[in-house]
């Protein structure tokens, strides 16, 4: 991370909360809403073992930047940021972090909320899941392509799985 | 005559059982037409490319957007992040 106020969004190691925070920084602000994603140990009443996060880096860098930019002006919200998790994670382990800092707490939790929700349902991401019986799946969730006939990008919302059944080797 | 090479991303590495797949490009063409070109070409991808975004780079392409030959599209099936 050379720039620490403007890390990369998409990041494959451990995401640091501490410099996500920017204490020091925003005096103006009273209040800060934190969300944190973590891998569930499971999906549908199936046991999840582990995930493998992937991106499409290009896009999904400039997606969470434009996000945090829009709520960020759409709530008044002076600092507002998301970061992603890729690769392999365990249960338990953070897979999405998003820090909004404000004057007060309901923009900072409103903004949080909207950039959460958005960046799940528009960014290029996907999750693969690891079950303890030995298949996997993606969880399928948002169509982000924005001509498709008949179908508005990002909806709906509920998420459905595609099933592989692929067996561990 | 030059090439368009596709990139797979999420579910769709898997159907596709390779990272990428170019296709020669004949002039002029639309996205919608070498996607109907790697339709033929991998049939079992025909309906999950129904559903993906294409992007060349950082920015979302239009199926009637012409192409001229050398892109890479990342195609992006539907996205759960979070």
């Amino acid at each position: 991370m050379t720039n620490p106020t403007d890390p990369a969004r998409i990041q494959d190691r451990p995401l640091q909360l501490e410099p996500l925070l920017a204490w020091g920084l925003h005096p103006q602000c009273g209040g800060l809403a934190l969300f944190a994603g973590t891998v569930r140990d499971h999906h549908d009443g199936k046991q999840v073992l582990r995930l493998t996060y992937t991106a499409y880096a290009p896009l999904a860098e400039k997606q969470i930047r434009d996000i945090e930019q829009a709520v960020a002006a759409k709530h008044g919200v002076p600092y507002l940021r998301v970061l992603h998790r890729v690769g392999g994670l365990a249960i338990g382990e953070v897979a999405i972090y998003c820090v909004a800092r404000a004057p007060h707490r309901a923009e900072a939790f409103a903004a949080c909320e909207e950039a959460v929700d958005r960046v799940k349902h528009e960014v290029p991401i996907w999750k693969e899941e690891f079950y303890a019986d030995g298949t996997s799946a993606f969880v399928e969730g948002c169509c982000i392509r924005p001509d498709l006939d008949g179908a508005t990008p990002a909806q709906p919302h509920h998420h459905e799985e595609q099933r592989h059944a692929r067996r561990r080797a | 005559m030059s090439t368009i090479t596709f990139e797979f991303h999420g579910q769709l590495l898997r159907l596709a059982g390779v990272s990428e797949w170019a296709l020669p490009l004949a002039v002029p063409a639309t996205l919608a037409d070498v996607l109907d070109q790697l339709a033929a070409a991998r049939p079992e991808l025909a309906a999950a490319l129904v559903r993906c975004a294409c992007a060349i780079g950082d920015r979302l392409v239009l199926r009637r957007e012409p192409l001229h030959g050398g892109e890479r599209i990342a195609l992006l099936p539907p996205v759960a992040g979070g």
